[in-house]
């Protein structure tokens, strides 16, 4: 214990703790400090200004620590009050976020009990219908709209997801390469329908990221599906991931339609699509997700040829 | 002749007049329930092959009913329907060997087709349909 105490202060002494933030020689403490510290943990709060009137708050914490031969040490703990009272502040937000994203995920379930009454009704009342009949087309047209609807909610809660980030819930270091090894099993049995192959190249690299798992799979879900969206039969998607300085880039390249010029200036608008059923939300909320975790979305297309989108990420460090 | 025996729980009661007209007019004897009291009282009294259940009931969760429902018949085949996706209750749910997990607003024709496909390869377990199998010999 004795020795204990020993790198207890050597430790102070060498981050410079007090020197940095105890230069004056008296404070005004704004509790009852107790006289001598001789048991038990108590707490005061030392408030002081330095030359230019800054005022500095700290919280001290301080308990009395005891062997079995009864050498006494002590554990002190220094907070900024300011410090505290932000994280305070950020606890209650996270805690508001939190209540509001539950609301909305509820709000969005019950919504979709009607929604789903609706949609098996006129799903019921098509059949009824010859195939050259007017309302067959409108039923069509009715239930297009509700399956717009229904994406536009969630893409509504996909934002609480992609909220996330603010609160720093991220899931550090994960591998990109695997994250596209496991989506494109799900892809697999569309591609196959229409008729399209894919070709995946990794380099040796570890290609690791820090971001949430779930944006990072909302990202390339988004990305692969506008590919197959835009692919015919016999073409190819490919994928590569690499690493270049201290970045992960991915690259997703379909040999689709293409994008025209003059869209290609508005595909990061909200609700812009070209899409029939498209709610024009995909690709902004992809690059919110990609600008809040440091990285970028560039995407270079030319119209019947094809279009490719590289995706760039902070390398993660293996010990963050 | 039907297909098989399908029990439907869910608490909203058009989406069970929905379905049962739908799974009724692909051959199935459908039965509906809006609760756990109602759903447990069907399962004794039809033997339902097929349980397609809501996963969230005022009374009872869904893996909890499935439960509830496979001390009844243990070999009851389930399909989950929800308004919402939790990839760990379908997790879940996969282990207790739930079939399918259908999101609302879904297309109830996949549904209806989905629950073909399973019966009839029930039927041709079984040996109900002898007939095929001697054909594709």
């Amino acid at each position: 214990m004795a020795n204990d105490r020993q790198e207890m202060k050597t430790e102070i002494e060498k981050s410079n703790h007090y020197n940095k933030y105890f230069t004056k020689t008296s404070y005004t403490i704004k509790q009852d400090p107790p006289l001598f510290v001789k048991e038990g943990s108590h707490r005061v709060i030392i408030k002081y200004q330095d030359e230019a009137d800054k005022t500095f708050e700290y919280d001290v914490g301080l308990s009395v620590i005891e062997d079995t031969e009864g050498h006494l040490g002590y554990l002190v703990s220094v907070e900024d009050t300011k410090k505290l009272e932000e994280k305070k502040i950020k606890k209650a937000e996270l805690e508001r976020w939190l209540t509001e994203k539950q609301i909305a995920a509820s709000y969005v379930h019950e919504l979709r009990n009607p929604l789903f009454s609706i949609r098996g009704f006129l799903q019921i009342l098509k059949q009824s219908f010859v195939d050259d009949d007017k309302r067959k087309e409108y039923t069509d047209i009715a239930l297009n709209e509700l399956d717009r609807m229904n994406n536009l909610l969630s893409d509504y809660l996909s934002r609480y997801k992609e909220h996330n980030i603010i609160n720093g819930r991220v899931n550090r270091c994960i591998s990109v390469k695997n994250i596209i090894e496991e989506l494109i099993v799900f892809f697999q049995h569309s591609m196959q329908l229409k008729g399209i192959s894919y070709t995946l190249e990794f380099g040796n690299d570890e290609l690791l990221v820090s971001i949430d798992k779930e944006q990072l799979t909302q990202v390339l879900i988004n990305i692969i599906q506008n590919a197959i969206d835009a692919m015919s039969n016999g073409d190819n998607l490919t994928i590569k991931a690499f690493k270049e300085d201290n970045w992960v880039c991915v690259e997703i390249t379909d040999e689709g339609v293409g994008i025209k010029q003059d869209d290609l200036d508005k595909i990061f608008v909200p609700f812009f699509s070209t899409k029939e059923k498209g709610t024009g939300l995909g690709l902004y909320i992809t690059k919110q997700i990609m600008d809040s975790n440091g990285g970028s979305i560039n995407i270079v297309s030319e119209e019947g040829k094809g279009t490719t989108v590289f995706l760039k990420f902070p390398e993660a460090k293996q010990n963050q | 002749m039907y297909k098989n025996t399908v029990l439907v729980v869910d608490d909203q009661p058009l989406i069970n007049v929905m379905l049962k007209e739908v799974l009724s007019n692909s051959g199935f004897n459908t039965f509906v329930a809006s609760n756990y009291i109602e759903a447990v009282e069907i399962a004794k009294t039809e033997q339902p092959d097929v349980a397609i259940l809501d996963i969230n009931l005022p009374d009872i969760d869904g893996i909890e009913l499935l439960s509830k429902l496979k001390e009844i018949n243990p070999d009851i085949k389930a399909i989950f329907i929800s308004g919402s996706f939790d990839p760990q209750y379908a997790q879940k749910a996969a282990d207790k060997g739930v079939l399918r997990y259908f999101i609302k607003p879904f297309d109830v024709f996949e549904l209806a087709n989905f629950l073909v496909k399973i019966s009839s390869v029930d039927s041709a377990s079984k040996g109900e349909n002898k007939w095929q199998m001697i054909g594709k010999k």
